[in-house]
């Protein structure tokens, strides 16, 4: 199958492109980006409450996978490889990010502070109030039910597949899964006001 | 959740996830029939479901917002 065909079939394994892709062909890859792009970046905005952060890491994640694309492991979903490619990063970006606001933190102590100029006005659409309000309840959960039931719910991984991304065993996974689904009704209903 | 359950939770999510096959299939679906607390868990888990899927859609747009300004 030529690639001017492969980009037309929605149909084509992961797999088989991946073998493209790696063999050189830009539209195999790009093909895979199509896929899972919007999957990454709703993940990653979730996981961080910041859009512009979120498409940064997004961008760098698919820079790593294409880099790294003779490390996919022959037995394991692409899907489930990139998104532990995504969390990596995401995970050593806050790293980074920990110790620059110790750094900005020492500064201020030192120095007296100024006074932030990035107080926003608040938007209050009926879609940007329900998704503040989500986001409240998913920042309340720890950080591994959040992540859990992001990936299950949003990006609408199973279990199994939940497992594999976090390194974790299926029936590990699905215990968080549960529980973070509970917690998440539980309190979003006491928040918006609603009934079960 | 304070009640104790049969049916382990981490069934109950491969139950609604339509992953459970064969006699633990008949199993867990039977006892949902029966037991309240699991079919409580089970709205519990469609409603996160709902809620976060219909955000998918407003995290597109902002997603596309944020690379369109960035």
């Amino acid at each position: 199958m030529s690639d001017a065909l492969l980009m037309g079939d929605a149909t084509v394994a992961d797999a088989t492109l991946v073998v493209r892709a790696r063999d050189g062909s830009v539209d195999a890859f790009e093909l895979l980006v199509n896929r899972y792009h919007s999957m990454i970046l709703n993940y990653l905005i979730r996981q961080t409450d910041d859009p512009e952060f979120a498409a940064d890491l997004t961008q760098e994640t698919f820079l790593d996978a294409y880099r790294s694309l003779d490390r996919v492991p022959e037995e394991a979903s692409f899907a489930a490889w990139l998104y532990r490619i995504a969390r990596n990063n995401l995970l050593n970006e806050w790293r980074r990010r920990r110790l620059r606001r110790m750094i900005s933190l020492n500064q201020l102590l030192a120095g007296g502070g100024a006074r932030s100029a990035s107080l926003r006005q608040p938007d209050t659409t009926a879609a940007t109030v329900e998704r503040d309000l989500i986001q409240q309840v998913l920042n309340e959960l720890s950080p591994n039910l959040r992540e859990a039931l992001v990936l299950s719910s949003l990006c609408g991984f199973t279990g199994r597949e939940v497992a594999d991304i976090l390194g974790i065993s299926t029936a590990a996974a699905q215990r968080r899964i549960g529980r973070a689904k509970e917690l998440f009704a539980e309190r979003h209903r006491a928040l918006s006001g609603t009934q079960a | 959740m304070t009640v104790e359950c049969d049916v382990a939770v981490e069934h109950l999510v491969a139950y609604s996830e339509g992953s459970l096959r064969g006699a633990r299939l008949e199993v867990v679906e039977a006892h949902v029939q029966a037991c309240p607390v699991c079919r409580s868990r089970l709205t519990d888990f469609q409603h996160a479901d709902r809620m976060l899927r219909a955000q998918q859609v407003h995290d597109d747009v902002s997603a596309r917002r944020a690379l369109t300004s960035s």
